[in-house]
């Protein structure tokens, strides 16, 4: 049971691989950022974004590719990023463990979301 | 979008500091994001905490390596340079020569994690309230605790001034490098 534990998603890693199904194929730190800012109304760093994705990365949710660099970017290339049938999988597990203990939260039945 | 100089010093001071292989992409999309019209205090606060994150990354991952060779460095420069009377006047002036030299060293054959090790090792000797047990730690260890009391004795007592220097020296080094070129290719986190 404790080996379960670890494979759980951090908060901002299970925002970041929403935000990656959501993009699609449009999927690097500008728009995840962006993302999860429109989401949460809060600012986030986009450091924070790709350790996050590292993160990702090393637990095989995501895969990632290097895109071509652009002059409005001071010729860095992007690296952009893609769901794996795991991170697909992560997803959906802990939609349903979310769902099932908000569910059981007494003080929030009824209540709007 | 901020003025371009702004973006330049910035973009400068990205390429020497951030390691790893995402440096290029965190750059250009803190370098994207600017460009459609952030202020200057977002693109000053995102360089910042880059460089803070990857600095920590950096030692988290090297937990043992990093500060043993900064101490090593950092000390043995220090006791070196302590041993060597290059200025007139007071001690305070050589020994805060040794404290940039030290730092400068440090900078050049580490980068900006190995200088923030080495700034920690000395906060450590010089704040009275952890200098015993790092004294007593490094008795453990004959060669070290030998080195470090020499070198301590070369560096300045005042906190202030210690990490200035060090960080002076440190800096310098930092600048002159020419920064890491980012692996081609595919992308491996």
């Amino acid at each position: 049971m404790y080996e379960m534990a670890k494979g759980f998603l951090g908060g901002l890693e299970l925002l970041v691989l929403l935000a990656v199904i959501q993009l699609g194929d449009e999927s690097y730190g500008v728009p995840i950022a962006e993302a999860i800012e429109k989401g949460c109304t809060r600012p986030v760093a986009l450091s924070s974004v790709y350790v996050a994705l590292g993160s990702l990365a090393r637990k095989g949710l995501v895969v990632s590719r290097r895109g071509e660099p652009t002059a409005e970017r001071g010729g860095r290339a992007k690296i952009h990023f893609q769901v794996t049938p795991a991170g697909l999988r992560e997803a959906r597990r802990t939609h349903r463990t979310l769902k099932t203990l908000w569910e059981g939260v007494a003080a929030f039945q009824g209540a709007r979301a | 979008m901020t003025d371009p100089r702004s973006r330049r010093v910035a973009a400068w001071l990205l390429d020497r500091c951030l390691s790893g292989p995402e440096r290029d992409a965190v750059i250009g999309d803190i370098l994207e994001r600017d460009a459609r019209g952030r202020s200057a205090s977002w693109l000053w606060l995102e360089t910042l905490t880059a460089v803070g994150m990857s600095t920590a990354r950096e030692i988290r991952a090297h937990v043992i390596l990093l500060p043993a060779a900064a101490f090593f460095v950092g000390f043995g420069a220090a006791a070196v340079l302590g041993t060597v009377k290059l200025l007139p006047g007071p001690a305070l002036l050589d020994q805060m020569l040794a404290a940039v030299g030290a730092g400068w060293i440090v900078g050049r054959l580490g980068r900006l994690p190995t200088l923030v090790t080495f700034a920690g090792i000395v906060l450590l000797t010089n704040l009275p309230s952890t200098r015993e047990a790092v004294f007593a730690f490094l008795d453990h260890f004959r060669g070290a605790w030998l080195l470090a009391t020499s070198a301590v004795k070369s560096l300045p007592s005042s906190i202030v001034v210690g990490q200035t220097c060090i960080a002076v020296g440190g800096f310098c080094a930092i600048c002159q490098r020419a920064p890491t070129p980012s692996p081609p290719g595919a992308a491996s986190f």
